[in-house]
C-alpha cells in the first residue's frame, strides 16, 4: 500500500447548516447525483436574466457573499457593475471562474473542482444567467481538477442541461497566475501576469467584454445558497487546515468560528497551537486568542485578512519568526518578476528576515519602514501582502522579532514543510457530521 | 486627481521626483512612488512635467482611487 499519512483528510463541523460538503465528500458527485440532489434547477424556473436577478436578491445567502478567492469582495456588487458596463456598452457579459488555486497552503478550491464540479458549474452557469452571459471560462492549473470539470461540462451537454457554453483553460502553475487580472490576461493571451490598474475587469475583461471573475468557491456558495437548507446569512467557510501537531485537513465550518473552537474540537485536537499564518500567505501571523474568528472582521481586527481562509498551525516551540521567514523567501522566489519595487523589496524583506544586509537595529528599522512604504507597489499584491506580514510581526511579536533578527537560527523552516497536499479520494475521511 | 506610479514600468532615473517633489518621492531601492495626495491646481504643470519627463512613461493620472489589488 501506498503511503497516504501526509494527505489531506476532509472533516465536515457537526450541524452545519448550508455546507457544500455532501454526506461522502470523499466520493466525486457527477451529473446524475447532482441533478438528483435538486441542481441545474434553478435557471429554468426562472427564465431571463431580470426575473433570476430578482429571485437571487431575495436570498441572504447571495447578497451577502463575500468573495472566497482571498478579497472577500462581495459577488453581488460585482454582478451589479458587470450588468452596468454591460448596459453601458452594449456588449454580453462574460463570467470566469477562476480555480487557479496558487497558495500552496490551500487546497479547498481543487477540493471542489475534484468532487464537486458541477456545483461550481452549476453557480457558473447562475451568475452567467443573471447576467445574460453566454460564455463560461473556467480557468484552473490543477490537471485532476480540469479533468473533472472537462468531465462535468461534456456530461451536461450529453445530457442536454441547458447552461451556457463552457470552455476550459489551463492555467500555469504560478503563484500569481490565480490573481483576477492575470487571469483574464492569460485567457486572452496566453500571458498569466497581473497587471498594474488594468482596464476594469467589469468593463472590459475577456475579448474586451465585461467580465465577471470569481473564485470557484464563491460560484460554489452561490449556486449552494440557491437550494434546500441555504445558510441564513454568511455561508460556511472551508479551511485548509496545516502545520504543527495537525494531519493536513480541509473542514468545512460555520462562518465566524473561534478558531480556539475549531482547534479544540475532538476531531481536530491541536489546543497546543500558539500562533498562526492565516489567509494563505496574506493574513499574516497571529497568536491564537480566545477573540480570533473565521470572518473577515475578526481576522481585520487582528491585523491580518482571511483571505483564503486557511490556517497553518505554529507549535509554541516554533519561533513565529522563522515561519515569516519562510514565506518572504517564498514571496521573493514566486513573484511575478514584473515590478522592480516588488522583486527588490521581497528579495530584501527576505534577506532581512535571515538577518543579512545590516546590523539588527538597522535591519528593524527598514523592516518598519518598509511595512508601510511598500504597500501598493505591484501591479498585484504581492508586495501588500509582504507589507501585512511584516506589520503582523511588529504588531504581536516585536520582542521575538528583535531577537530573531540579533541571532538568526541557524536553519531555517524547510519550505517544503509548508505545503499541504491536495485530498486523495482513497485517503479521505470522514466524520459524517458527528464530530 | 492623484497619480500613480506604474511598477511594472519604473525603472528609478529620478528625474520625476525632482520636478515635483511633492507629489513623488524615491522609495528605499530608488524607485519613484507617488505620495498619495491628490494634485491641486497649482501642481498640475510640475506634475504633469514629471509625467512628461518620464523615459518609460510609468506614471499616469488617476481619475478614481486605484482599484483593489488583490488574488
Amino acid at each position: 500500500m501506498p503511503d497516504h499519512g501526509s494527505s489531506t483528510r476532509v472533516l465536515r463541523w457537526p450541524d452545519l447548516v448550508g455546507g457544500v460538503l455532501t454526506v461522502t465528500p470523499e466520493s466525486p458527485e457527477d451529473l446524475e447525483a447532482y441533478l438528483t440532489a435538486g441542481g441545474y434547477r434553478l435557471p429554468d424556473e426562472q427564465p431571463t436574466p431580470a426575473l433570476l436577478r430578482q429571485h437571487l436578491e431575495a436570498i441572504p445567502a447571495v447578497t451577502a457573499l463575500r468573495g472566497r478567492g482571498g478579497a472577500g469582495f462581495p459577488l453581488w456588487t460585482k454582478m451589479e457593475t458587470v450588468l452596468d458596463e454591460a448596459a453601458a456598452s452594449g456588449q454580453t457579459p462574460v463570467v470566469v471562474a477562476n480555480g487557479a488555486e496558487g497558495e500552496p497552503l490551500s487546497v479547498k478550491d481543487r477540493y471542489l473542482m475534484r468532487y464537486r464540479p458541477h456545483l461550481i458549474l452549476n453557480g457558473a452557469a447562475l451568475a452567467a444567467r443573471a447576467l445574460g452571459a453566454k460564455t463560461i471560462h473556467v480557468y484552473a492549473h490543477d490537471q485532476e481538477s480540469l479533468d473533472a470539470l472537462k468531465t462535468a461540462a461534456d456530461d451536461l451537454v450529453a445530457m442536454g442541461v441547458p447552461v451556457p457554453k463552457v470552455q476550459i483553460h489551463a492555467a500555469q502553475d504560478t503563484f500569481v497566475a490565480g490573481e483576477a487580472t492575470a487571469a483574464v490576461r492569460a485567457i486572452n493571451t496566453k500571458v498569466a501576469r497581473p497587471l498594474d490598474h488594468p482596464p476594469r475587469m467589469a468593463k472590459s475583461g475577456v475579448g474586451g467584454a465585461p467580465t465577471l471573475v470569481s473564485n470557484v468557491e464563491t460560484l460554489a456558495r452561490l449556486a449552494r445558497a440557491t437550494m434546500p437548507d441555504a445558510a441564513e446569512e454568511q455561508s460556511p467557510l472551508l479551511v485548509t487546515l496545516s502545520g504543527d501537531g495537525v494531519s493536513p485537513t480541509l473542514i468545512e465550518v460555520p462562518y465566524g468560528l473561534p478558531v480556539l473552537t475549531l482547534l479544540a474540537s475532538p476531531e481536530v485536537d491541536a489546543a497546543g497551537a500558539g500562533s498562526v499564518l492565516a489567509g494563505g500567505f496574506f493574513g499574516g501571523v497571529v497568536p491564537i486568542s480566545y477573540d480570533l474568528g473565521l470572518s473577515l472582521e475578526s481576522r481585520a481586527e487582528h491585523g491580518g485578512a482571511l483571505g483564503c481562509a486557511s490556517l497553518y498551525l505554529i507549535g509554541e516551540g516554533t519561533d513565529p519568526i522563522t515561519v515569516a521567514s519562510a514565506v518572504a523567501d517564498y514571496f521573493d522566489g514566486n513573484n511575478a518578476r514584473q515590478c522592480r519595487s516588488c522583486v527588490l523589496s521581497t528579495e530584501d524583506t527576505a534577506l532581512a528576515l535571515r538577518g543579512i544586509g545590516a546590523t539588527p537595529d538597522v535591519l528593524l528599522s527598514r523592516l518598519t519602514r518598509w511595512s508601510a512604504q511598500i504597500v501598493g507597489r505591484g501591479a498585484c499584491a504581492v508586495p501588500d501582502g509582504v507589507a501585512l506580514l511584516l506589520r503582523s510581526l511588529l504588531r504581536h511579536y516585536p520582542e521575538q522579532l528583535k531577537a530573531h533578527l540579533a541571532a538568526p537560527p541557524p536553519t531555517r523552516l524547510d519550505w517544503a514543510g509548508l505545503t499541504v497536499e491536495v485530498p486523495s479520494a482513497r485517503v479521505l475521511t470522514t466524520t459524517g457530521g458527528v464530530l | 486627481m492623484t497619480i500613480r506610479v506604474d511598477p511594472t514600468k519604473c525603472r528609478g532615473y529620478g528625474l520625476c521626483e525632482v520636478l515635483a517633489p511633492g507629489h513623488l518621492e524615491a522609495d528605499d531601492w530608488g524607485l519613484a512612488q507617488s505620495r498619495g495626495l491628490p494634485v491641486d491646481q497649482q501642481d498640475v504643470a510640475s506634475v504633469q512635467a514629471a509625467i512628461d519627463v518620464c523615459p518609460f512613461d510609468a506614471i499616469r493620472w488617476l481619475e478614481e482611487p486605484p482599484t483593489e489589488r488583490s488574488f
